[in-house]
Protein backbone atom coordinates (compact mmCIF):
# COMPACT_ATOMS: atom_id res chain seq x y z
CA UNK A 1 0.00 0.00 0.00
CA UNK A 2 3.21 2.09 1.10
CA UNK A 3 4.44 1.90 -2.29
CA UNK A 4 1.33 2.64 -4.14
CA UNK A 5 1.39 5.77 -2.07
CA UNK A 6 4.64 6.28 -3.10
CA UNK A 7 4.14 5.88 -6.53
CA UNK A 8 1.45 8.04 -6.78
CA UNK A 9 3.36 10.64 -5.00
CA UNK A 10 5.81 10.03 -7.21
CA UNK A 11 4.61 10.26 -10.42
CA UNK A 12 2.19 13.30 -9.42
CA UNK A 13 4.99 15.17 -9.02
CA UNK A 14 7.16 13.83 -12.00
CA UNK A 15 4.27 15.05 -14.25
CA UNK A 16 4.21 18.75 -12.12
CA UNK A 17 7.97 18.96 -12.84
CA UNK A 18 7.88 17.80 -16.32
CA UNK A 19 5.60 20.92 -16.45
CA UNK A 20 7.94 23.18 -15.97
CA UNK A 21 12.34 23.26 -16.79
CA UNK A 22 13.52 20.18 -15.64
CA UNK A 23 16.05 17.43 -16.72
CA UNK A 24 16.13 14.02 -15.57
CA UNK A 25 13.45 14.99 -13.14
CA UNK A 26 15.05 17.21 -11.53
CA UNK A 27 13.51 20.78 -11.30
CA UNK A 28 15.75 24.17 -12.78
CA UNK A 29 14.72 26.86 -11.76
CA UNK A 30 14.87 29.89 -13.93
CA UNK A 31 16.61 31.44 -11.40
CA UNK A 32 19.46 30.12 -12.87
CA UNK A 33 21.15 31.28 -15.34
CA UNK A 34 20.69 29.37 -19.05
CA UNK A 35 24.83 28.67 -19.45
CA UNK A 36 24.74 27.52 -16.33
CA UNK A 37 21.47 25.21 -16.59
CA UNK A 38 23.15 23.87 -19.46
CA UNK A 39 26.19 23.36 -17.65
CA UNK A 40 24.47 21.13 -15.16
CA UNK A 41 22.70 19.21 -17.80
CA UNK A 42 25.80 18.11 -18.92
CA UNK A 43 27.07 17.38 -15.63
CA UNK A 44 24.05 14.48 -14.88
CA UNK A 45 24.45 12.89 -18.01
CA UNK A 46 27.93 12.60 -17.32
CA UNK A 47 27.31 11.41 -13.95
CA UNK A 48 25.10 9.12 -15.53
CA UNK A 49 27.41 7.75 -18.24
CA UNK A 50 29.75 6.63 -15.22
CA UNK A 51 30.27 3.32 -16.18
CA UNK A 52 30.46 0.50 -13.53
CA UNK A 53 33.25 1.14 -11.16
CA UNK A 54 35.72 -0.76 -8.81
CA UNK A 55 35.53 0.81 -5.66
CA UNK A 56 36.63 -0.11 -1.70
CA UNK A 57 33.97 -1.21 0.63
CA UNK A 58 33.94 2.15 2.60
CA UNK A 59 32.91 3.44 -0.61
CA UNK A 60 29.70 1.04 -0.67
CA UNK A 61 29.03 1.78 3.02
CA UNK A 62 29.43 5.27 3.15
CA UNK A 63 27.18 5.53 0.03
CA UNK A 64 24.99 2.81 0.67
CA UNK A 65 25.24 1.22 -2.59
CA UNK A 66 26.33 -2.32 -3.63
CA UNK A 67 26.79 -1.57 -7.38
CA UNK A 68 28.44 1.30 -8.46
CA UNK A 69 27.36 2.72 -12.18
CA UNK A 70 25.73 5.58 -13.23
CA UNK A 71 22.38 4.90 -12.87
CA UNK A 72 22.95 4.01 -8.80
CA UNK A 73 24.81 7.23 -8.98
CA UNK A 74 22.44 9.72 -10.82
CA UNK A 75 19.73 7.94 -8.25
CA UNK A 76 21.60 8.43 -5.03
CA UNK A 77 22.09 12.72 -5.92
CA UNK A 78 18.18 12.51 -7.31
CA UNK A 79 16.93 11.12 -4.35
CA UNK A 80 18.65 14.39 -2.65
CA UNK A 81 18.41 16.97 -4.69
CA UNK A 82 15.21 17.22 -6.36
CA UNK A 83 14.79 21.38 -7.11
CA UNK A 84 17.86 23.79 -7.72
CA UNK A 85 17.37 27.24 -7.17
CA UNK A 86 20.12 30.03 -8.82
CA UNK A 87 21.63 32.48 -7.07
CA UNK A 88 19.59 35.21 -7.62
CA UNK A 89 16.44 33.06 -6.64
CA UNK A 90 15.19 34.99 -3.20
CA UNK A 91 13.59 32.84 -0.67
CA UNK A 92 11.90 35.37 1.11
CA UNK A 93 8.84 37.57 0.88
CA UNK A 94 6.20 35.41 -1.40
CA UNK A 95 8.11 32.82 -2.47
CA UNK A 96 9.20 31.94 1.70
CA UNK A 97 5.73 29.82 2.39
CA UNK A 98 4.59 28.71 6.01
CA UNK A 99 1.55 26.36 7.30
CA UNK A 100 1.03 26.26 10.88
CA UNK A 101 -0.60 22.50 11.99
CA UNK A 102 2.06 20.10 10.92
CA UNK A 103 3.06 17.80 13.11
CA UNK A 104 6.93 17.01 13.24
CA UNK A 105 9.32 13.97 14.37
CA UNK A 106 10.08 14.57 18.25
CA UNK A 107 13.34 14.00 17.60
CA UNK A 108 15.94 16.29 19.08
CA UNK A 109 17.44 19.12 17.30
CA UNK A 110 20.85 19.27 16.64
CA UNK A 111 23.20 20.93 19.10
CA UNK A 112 23.92 24.59 18.67
CA UNK A 113 22.70 24.87 15.40
CA UNK A 114 20.47 28.15 15.69
CA UNK A 115 22.76 29.58 17.94
CA UNK A 116 25.36 29.36 15.63
CA UNK A 117 23.20 30.26 12.62
CA UNK A 118 23.57 28.12 9.25
CA UNK A 119 27.20 28.39 8.75
CA UNK A 120 26.74 25.03 7.12
CA UNK A 121 25.15 26.05 4.59
CA UNK A 122 26.31 29.50 4.36
CA UNK A 123 28.18 28.88 0.91
CA UNK A 124 26.16 30.49 -1.09
CA UNK A 125 28.91 31.41 -3.35
CA UNK A 126 29.12 27.71 -4.88
CA UNK A 127 26.39 25.71 -3.66
CA UNK A 128 24.01 25.24 -0.45
CA UNK A 129 21.17 23.26 0.83
CA UNK A 130 18.53 25.23 1.28
CA UNK A 131 16.00 22.14 1.86
CA UNK A 132 17.87 21.21 5.02
CA UNK A 133 17.80 24.83 6.75
CA UNK A 134 14.00 25.59 5.67
CA UNK A 135 13.30 22.04 7.85
CA UNK A 136 15.55 22.73 10.52
CA UNK A 137 14.62 26.28 11.30
CA UNK A 138 10.97 25.34 10.47
CA UNK A 139 10.65 22.62 12.86
CA UNK A 140 12.50 24.81 15.43
CA UNK A 141 9.79 27.30 15.06
CA UNK A 142 7.05 24.34 14.69
CA UNK A 143 5.95 25.73 11.07
CA UNK A 144 6.04 23.66 7.91
CA UNK A 145 8.25 25.76 5.18
CA UNK A 146 8.47 25.95 1.75
CA UNK A 147 8.78 27.84 -1.15
CA UNK A 148 7.10 28.87 -4.22
CA UNK A 149 9.16 27.58 -7.53
CA UNK A 150 7.38 29.61 -10.34
CA UNK A 151 3.85 28.65 -9.43
CA UNK A 152 4.17 25.79 -7.54
CA UNK A 153 4.48 25.27 -3.71
CA UNK A 154 7.17 23.09 -2.83
CA UNK A 155 6.98 22.73 1.22
CA UNK A 156 9.71 20.71 3.24
CA UNK A 157 8.30 18.56 5.20
CA UNK A 158 11.99 16.28 5.33
CA UNK A 159 15.48 17.38 4.84
CA UNK A 160 14.85 15.05 2.02
CA UNK A 161 12.64 17.34 -0.05
CA UNK A 162 16.02 17.91 -1.63
CA UNK A 163 16.10 22.02 -2.03
CA UNK A 164 19.67 22.83 -3.13
CA UNK A 165 20.44 27.10 -4.41
CA UNK A 166 23.71 26.85 -6.98
CA UNK A 167 25.73 29.45 -6.76
CA UNK A 168 28.39 31.40 -9.65
CA UNK A 169 31.08 29.75 -7.72
CA UNK A 170 30.11 26.53 -8.64
CA UNK A 171 30.39 27.79 -12.35
CA UNK A 172 34.02 30.13 -11.72
CA UNK A 173 37.30 29.36 -13.30
CA UNK A 174 38.85 29.82 -10.45
CA UNK A 175 37.49 27.38 -8.26
CA UNK A 176 37.42 24.74 -10.78
CA UNK A 177 40.15 22.76 -12.35
CA UNK A 178 40.81 24.39 -15.31
CA UNK A 179 39.50 26.74 -17.97
CA UNK A 180 37.15 24.71 -20.31
CA UNK A 181 34.07 25.38 -18.63
CA UNK A 182 32.87 21.81 -19.12
CA UNK A 183 35.83 19.32 -19.30
CA UNK A 184 36.14 16.37 -17.35
CA UNK A 185 38.14 17.78 -14.82
CA UNK A 186 35.39 20.55 -13.74
CA UNK A 187 32.56 18.02 -14.45
CA UNK A 188 34.34 15.94 -11.51
CA UNK A 189 34.76 19.32 -9.38
CA UNK A 190 31.22 20.81 -9.70
CA UNK A 191 29.53 16.86 -9.18
CA UNK A 192 31.92 16.34 -6.07
CA UNK A 193 30.47 19.62 -4.15
CA UNK A 194 26.70 18.38 -6.08
CA UNK A 195 27.54 15.22 -3.54
CA UNK A 196 28.80 17.20 -0.97
CA UNK A 197 25.63 19.10 -0.45
CA UNK A 198 23.28 16.11 -1.61
CA UNK A 199 24.68 14.56 1.78
CA UNK A 200 22.83 17.50 3.79
CA UNK A 201 19.96 16.25 3.01
CA UNK A 202 19.97 13.43 5.12
CA UNK A 203 20.14 12.14 8.84
CA UNK A 204 17.79 12.64 11.66
CA UNK A 205 17.08 14.11 15.10
CA UNK A 206 20.54 15.42 16.31
CA UNK A 207 22.38 15.00 13.11
CA UNK A 208 19.76 16.58 10.56
CA UNK A 209 21.33 17.43 7.63
CA UNK A 210 24.76 15.69 8.50
CA UNK A 211 25.79 19.37 10.21
CA UNK A 212 29.19 20.47 9.92
CA UNK A 213 31.17 20.38 13.41
CA UNK A 214 33.65 23.03 14.44
CA UNK A 215 37.02 22.03 13.64
CA UNK A 216 39.10 21.71 16.81
CA UNK A 217 41.91 23.08 18.43
CA UNK A 218 45.08 22.88 16.59
CA UNK A 219 43.13 22.36 12.74
CA UNK A 220 44.03 24.42 10.55
CA UNK A 221 40.67 25.65 9.95
CA UNK A 222 39.99 25.66 13.93
CA UNK A 223 36.49 27.98 15.12
CA UNK A 224 35.06 27.28 11.73
CA UNK A 225 32.19 25.01 11.44
CA UNK A 226 34.01 23.09 8.38
CA UNK A 227 34.65 19.82 9.74
CA UNK A 228 32.76 16.40 10.80
CA UNK A 229 33.70 13.96 13.28
CA UNK A 230 31.77 11.27 11.71
CA UNK A 231 33.26 8.87 8.72
CA UNK A 232 30.14 9.09 6.19
CA UNK A 233 29.25 13.04 6.49
CA UNK A 234 29.50 15.79 3.45
CA UNK A 235 33.69 16.05 3.37
CA UNK A 236 33.63 12.10 3.59
CA UNK A 237 31.13 11.40 0.64
CA UNK A 238 32.98 14.53 -1.24
CA UNK A 239 36.38 13.07 -1.11
CA UNK A 240 34.74 9.42 -2.23
CA UNK A 241 32.74 10.55 -4.82
CA UNK A 242 35.91 12.93 -6.55
CA UNK A 243 38.31 9.87 -5.80
CA UNK A 244 36.08 7.49 -7.57
CA UNK A 245 35.44 9.77 -10.63
CA UNK A 246 38.91 10.69 -11.25
CA UNK A 247 39.45 7.05 -11.49
CA UNK A 248 37.17 6.95 -14.69
CA UNK A 249 38.86 10.67 -16.55
CA UNK A 250 40.18 9.76 -19.72
CA UNK A 251 41.11 13.20 -20.54
CA UNK A 252 42.17 14.68 -17.11
CA UNK A 253 45.86 16.27 -17.43
CA UNK A 254 48.34 15.81 -14.13
CA UNK A 255 47.39 19.52 -13.12
CA UNK A 256 44.15 18.25 -13.56
CA UNK A 257 44.66 15.52 -11.30
CA UNK A 258 46.76 17.26 -8.69
CA UNK A 259 44.07 19.89 -8.05
CA UNK A 260 41.16 17.39 -7.76
CA UNK A 261 43.75 15.02 -5.22
CA UNK A 262 44.28 18.47 -3.43
CA UNK A 263 40.90 18.99 -3.29
CA UNK A 264 40.22 14.86 -1.62
CA UNK A 265 43.00 15.33 0.47
CA UNK A 266 41.36 19.30 1.57
CA UNK A 267 38.13 17.35 2.42
CA UNK A 268 39.41 14.31 3.97
CA UNK A 269 41.30 16.81 6.19
CA UNK A 270 38.25 18.10 7.71
CA UNK A 271 37.36 14.60 8.93
CA UNK A 272 38.76 14.99 12.48
CA UNK A 273 38.69 13.14 15.55
CA UNK A 274 40.21 15.45 17.82
CA UNK A 275 43.03 13.76 19.67
CA UNK A 276 44.57 12.68 16.05
CA UNK A 277 45.35 16.27 15.93
CA UNK A 278 48.16 16.09 18.68
CA UNK A 279 50.93 13.73 19.83
CA UNK A 280 51.05 12.23 23.15
CA UNK A 281 53.94 14.21 24.35
CA UNK A 282 52.25 17.32 23.37
CA UNK A 283 49.41 16.57 25.24
CA UNK A 284 51.45 15.86 28.49
CA UNK A 285 53.22 18.72 28.22
CA UNK A 286 49.52 20.74 28.24
CA UNK A 287 48.15 18.37 30.97
CA UNK A 288 51.51 19.56 33.05
CA UNK A 289 51.56 23.09 32.63
CA UNK A 290 47.40 23.15 33.36
CA UNK A 291 48.56 21.34 36.09
CA UNK A 292 50.79 23.60 37.96
CA UNK A 293 48.12 26.12 37.04
CA UNK A 294 45.52 24.48 38.56
CA UNK A 295 47.71 23.66 41.74
CA UNK A 296 48.17 27.26 42.36
CA UNK A 297 44.82 28.92 41.97
CA UNK A 298 43.99 25.77 44.41
CA UNK A 299 46.37 26.68 46.98
CA UNK A 300 46.37 30.31 46.25
CA UNK A 301 42.78 29.82 47.92
CA UNK A 302 43.81 27.48 50.54
CA UNK A 303 46.24 30.03 52.33
CA UNK A 304 44.27 33.55 51.19
CA UNK A 305 40.64 32.64 50.70
CA UNK A 306 39.37 36.27 50.26
CA UNK A 307 41.26 36.07 46.51
CA UNK A 308 38.97 32.98 46.07
CA UNK A 309 36.44 35.63 45.19
CA UNK A 310 38.74 37.60 42.70
CA UNK A 311 40.16 34.80 40.81
CA UNK A 312 37.46 31.65 40.91
CA UNK A 313 36.90 31.92 37.44
CA UNK A 314 40.26 31.46 36.59
CA UNK A 315 40.04 28.27 38.08
CA UNK A 316 37.26 27.05 36.62
CA UNK A 317 38.83 28.13 33.03
CA UNK A 318 42.06 26.78 33.59
CA UNK A 319 40.48 23.23 35.53
CA UNK A 320 38.11 23.21 32.28
CA UNK A 321 41.21 23.06 29.81
CA UNK A 322 42.54 20.56 31.73
CA UNK A 323 40.38 17.86 31.74
CA UNK A 324 39.95 18.59 27.68
CA UNK A 325 43.58 17.32 27.22
CA UNK A 326 42.58 14.67 29.91
CA UNK A 327 40.09 13.42 27.71
CA UNK A 328 41.89 14.21 24.40
CA UNK A 329 44.66 11.71 25.96
CA UNK A 330 42.47 9.22 26.90
CA UNK A 331 41.09 9.32 22.95
CA UNK A 332 44.04 9.30 22.07
CA UNK A 333 45.06 6.11 23.65
CA UNK A 334 42.22 4.67 22.60
CA UNK A 335 42.22 4.82 19.16
CA UNK A 336 39.01 5.34 17.27
CA UNK A 337 38.02 5.61 13.44
CA UNK A 338 35.52 8.54 13.05
CA UNK A 339 31.67 6.59 14.31
CA UNK A 340 29.11 6.29 11.26
CA UNK A 341 25.63 8.26 11.46
CA UNK A 342 22.27 6.82 10.58
CA UNK A 343 21.65 8.58 7.35
CA UNK A 344 18.10 7.63 7.26
CA UNK A 345 16.49 11.14 6.84
CA UNK A 346 13.10 12.12 9.24
CA UNK A 347 10.35 13.59 8.21
CA UNK A 348 8.02 12.91 5.23
CA UNK A 349 9.77 11.44 1.70
CA UNK A 350 9.91 9.21 -0.56
CA UNK A 351 12.78 6.92 -2.27
CA UNK A 352 13.18 6.74 -5.61
CA UNK A 353 13.70 3.65 -6.96
CA UNK A 354 17.03 3.51 -9.54
CA UNK A 355 14.56 2.38 -12.54
CA UNK A 356 12.45 5.40 -11.95
CA UNK A 357 14.89 8.03 -11.79
CA UNK A 358 16.86 6.37 -14.69
CA UNK A 359 13.76 6.10 -16.65
CA UNK A 360 13.48 9.86 -16.02
CA UNK A 361 17.03 10.68 -17.37
CA UNK A 362 16.37 8.37 -20.36
CA UNK A 363 13.41 10.46 -21.84
CA UNK A 364 15.02 13.71 -20.63
CA UNK A 365 18.26 12.37 -22.93
CA UNK A 366 15.76 11.18 -25.99
CA UNK A 367 14.21 14.95 -26.37
CA UNK B 1 85.80 -23.18 -24.21
CA UNK B 2 88.80 -20.86 -23.03
CA UNK B 3 87.73 -18.33 -25.19
CA UNK B 4 84.62 -18.52 -23.84
CA UNK B 5 85.35 -17.90 -20.07
CA UNK B 6 87.70 -14.62 -20.85
CA UNK B 7 85.20 -13.43 -22.48
CA UNK B 8 82.69 -13.46 -19.47
CA UNK B 9 85.39 -12.68 -17.70
CA UNK B 10 86.07 -9.78 -19.66
CA UNK B 11 82.56 -8.96 -19.78
CA UNK B 12 81.68 -9.60 -15.93
CA UNK B 13 84.57 -6.93 -15.16
CA UNK B 14 82.93 -4.51 -17.75
CA UNK B 15 79.72 -4.85 -15.84
CA UNK B 16 81.34 -4.62 -12.38
CA UNK B 17 83.14 -1.05 -13.78
CA UNK B 18 80.12 0.19 -14.99
CA UNK B 19 78.15 -0.69 -11.53
CA UNK B 20 80.69 1.11 -9.64
CA UNK B 21 80.27 4.51 -11.62
CA UNK B 22 76.74 4.14 -11.31
CA UNK B 23 77.07 3.89 -7.93
CA UNK B 24 79.35 6.50 -7.77
CA UNK B 25 76.46 8.55 -9.94
CA UNK B 26 73.90 7.34 -7.61
CA UNK B 27 75.49 8.29 -4.26
CA UNK B 28 76.80 12.03 -6.38
CA UNK B 29 73.11 12.26 -6.69
CA UNK B 30 72.22 11.95 -3.28
CA UNK B 31 74.13 14.13 -2.27
CA UNK B 32 74.04 16.72 -5.03
CA UNK B 33 69.95 16.45 -3.59
CA UNK B 34 71.20 16.82 -0.16
CA UNK B 35 73.12 20.05 -0.61
CA UNK B 36 70.38 21.48 -2.71
CA UNK B 37 67.61 20.55 -0.17
CA UNK B 38 70.09 22.10 2.62
CA UNK B 39 70.61 25.20 0.43
CA UNK B 40 66.75 25.46 0.05
CA UNK B 41 66.06 25.32 3.79
CA UNK B 42 68.61 28.18 4.66
CA UNK B 43 66.57 29.89 2.08
CA UNK B 44 63.34 28.76 3.25
CA UNK B 45 63.85 30.33 6.43
CA UNK B 46 65.23 33.38 5.22
CA UNK B 47 62.09 34.16 3.41
CA UNK B 48 60.14 34.54 6.52
CA UNK B 49 61.80 37.60 7.75
CA UNK B 50 62.92 39.06 4.11
CA UNK B 51 60.20 37.44 1.25
CA UNK B 52 61.40 39.85 -1.36
CA UNK B 53 65.12 38.74 -1.22
CA UNK B 54 64.76 35.19 -2.88
CA UNK B 55 67.67 34.73 -5.16
CA UNK B 56 66.22 33.74 -9.12
CA UNK B 57 68.60 31.12 -9.12
CA UNK B 58 67.43 29.12 -6.63
CA UNK B 59 65.49 26.66 -8.45
CA UNK B 60 61.59 26.51 -7.89
CA UNK B 61 61.86 28.25 -4.45
CA UNK B 62 59.51 31.35 -6.51
CA UNK B 63 57.09 28.41 -6.67
CA UNK B 64 57.81 26.53 -3.31
CA UNK B 65 57.17 30.64 -1.47
CA UNK B 66 53.85 30.70 -3.08
CA UNK B 67 52.21 28.00 -1.68
CA UNK B 68 49.24 28.44 0.37
CA UNK B 69 50.18 28.57 4.53
CA UNK B 70 48.13 27.32 7.43
CA UNK B 71 47.85 31.16 7.95
CA UNK B 72 46.55 32.22 4.84
CA UNK B 73 43.64 29.78 5.81
CA UNK B 74 42.86 31.15 8.84
CA UNK B 75 42.78 34.67 7.25
CA UNK B 76 39.27 33.31 5.40
CA UNK B 77 36.25 33.50 5.91
CA UNK B 78 32.97 31.41 6.13
CA UNK B 79 32.15 31.51 2.85
CA UNK B 80 35.56 30.65 1.44
CA UNK B 81 36.43 27.59 3.06
CA UNK B 82 33.07 25.64 3.18
CA UNK B 83 34.02 24.17 0.03
CA UNK B 84 37.65 23.80 -1.41
CA UNK B 85 39.30 27.00 -0.85
CA UNK B 86 40.50 29.04 -3.83
CA UNK B 87 43.93 29.12 -2.71
CA UNK B 88 44.15 25.27 -1.93
CA UNK B 89 43.69 25.01 -5.89
CA UNK B 90 45.85 27.48 -7.19
CA UNK B 91 48.72 26.05 -4.55
CA UNK B 92 47.75 22.25 -6.35
CA UNK B 93 47.80 23.61 -9.73
CA UNK B 94 51.39 24.79 -8.85
CA UNK B 95 52.37 21.29 -7.74
CA UNK B 96 50.51 19.39 -10.44
CA UNK B 97 52.61 21.89 -13.70
CA UNK B 98 55.96 20.96 -11.47
CA UNK B 99 54.89 17.13 -11.92
CA UNK B 100 53.97 17.90 -15.49
CA UNK B 101 57.20 19.29 -16.62
CA UNK B 102 59.10 16.97 -15.08
CA UNK B 103 57.26 14.02 -16.80
CA UNK B 104 57.84 15.86 -19.98
CA UNK B 105 61.50 16.91 -19.64
CA UNK B 106 63.61 14.02 -17.49
CA UNK B 107 65.89 16.40 -16.52
CA UNK B 108 63.89 18.33 -14.86
CA UNK B 109 62.92 15.10 -12.40
CA UNK B 110 65.02 15.76 -9.44
CA UNK B 111 64.64 19.35 -9.31
CA UNK B 112 60.86 18.42 -9.10
CA UNK B 113 61.66 16.05 -6.42
CA UNK B 114 63.46 17.83 -4.12
CA UNK B 115 60.61 20.45 -4.89
CA UNK B 116 57.80 17.88 -3.44
CA UNK B 117 60.12 17.05 -0.57
CA UNK B 118 60.43 20.96 0.43
CA UNK B 119 56.71 20.96 0.14
CA UNK B 120 55.49 17.88 2.44
CA UNK B 121 58.54 18.64 4.78
CA UNK B 122 56.85 22.45 5.49
CA UNK B 123 54.90 21.97 8.23
CA UNK B 124 53.44 26.21 7.61
CA UNK B 125 52.28 24.89 4.00
CA UNK B 126 48.33 23.55 4.26
CA UNK B 127 48.42 20.02 4.91
CA UNK B 128 46.00 19.35 1.90
CA UNK B 129 49.29 20.27 -0.27
CA UNK B 130 51.63 18.59 1.85
CA UNK B 131 49.98 15.49 1.65
CA UNK B 132 49.17 15.72 -2.48
CA UNK B 133 53.22 16.25 -2.60
CA UNK B 134 53.83 13.50 -0.30
CA UNK B 135 52.06 11.41 -2.46
CA UNK B 136 53.66 12.65 -5.43
CA UNK B 137 57.53 11.32 -3.80
CA UNK B 138 55.56 8.08 -2.92
CA UNK B 139 55.10 6.82 -6.42
CA UNK B 140 57.54 8.73 -8.26
CA UNK B 141 60.38 7.56 -6.43
CA UNK B 142 60.00 4.30 -8.02
CA UNK B 143 58.51 5.60 -11.40
CA UNK B 144 60.89 8.24 -12.27
CA UNK B 145 63.96 6.06 -10.19
CA UNK B 146 65.40 8.87 -7.59
CA UNK B 147 65.96 8.39 -4.36
CA UNK B 148 65.14 10.86 -1.67
CA UNK B 149 65.64 11.27 1.38
CA UNK B 150 61.98 12.24 3.83
CA UNK B 151 62.63 13.76 7.45
CA UNK B 152 60.47 11.54 9.33
CA UNK B 153 59.62 13.25 12.02
CA UNK B 154 58.28 16.19 9.78
CA UNK B 155 55.43 13.86 8.52
CA UNK B 156 52.20 13.26 10.91
CA UNK B 157 50.41 10.39 11.03
CA UNK B 158 47.80 12.42 9.54
CA UNK B 159 49.83 13.62 6.69
CA UNK B 160 51.04 10.30 5.98
CA UNK B 161 47.29 8.87 6.31
CA UNK B 162 45.93 11.89 4.12
CA UNK B 163 48.82 10.90 1.23
CA UNK B 164 47.54 7.15 1.37
CA UNK B 165 44.37 8.22 0.66
CA UNK B 166 45.47 9.22 -3.28
CA UNK B 167 46.28 5.76 -3.92
ZN1 LIG C 1 28.66 21.31 3.80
Amino acid sequence: MKKIIGLVLFLTLSSHISAKENFGGIYLDSSIPKVQIQTLKEDFIYLYNTPETEVDSEFKTVFELTDVNGAELYNWVFNRVRYIVGQDYKRTGRNLLKKKGHVFPSTPLPDGVFEKGFHTYGAVIIMSNLGAELYLTGKNENILKGLRLNREEVYVPSPRTGIVQVGEGLFLERLLVNKEQNSEANKIKRLGTIFHEARHSDGNAEHVGFIHNVCPTGHALSGFYACESSRNGSYSLEAHALKMLLTNCHTCSIEDQTKLSASITDSLSRVVVRSHLKTEEKLLEEIEAFQRVVEFYENLFKTNPDMKKDYESELIKFQGQLSESEAQLVELRTPKIPKFLDPMPEGHFYEVLVEDSSELMEASLSR
Amino acid sequence: MKKKRIFLYVFSAFGLAFSIIMMGQEEILIEKIKTQSSALKIISSRREQTPFQISKEDNLNTELVSLPRVSDLKNLNEHEIHHTPEIILKGASVVGRIHNNAEQLPSKRHEAMLFFKNCLEDENIAIAIRAVCLNKVYTLIPKWRIPILIEEDKISLELKELAKELF
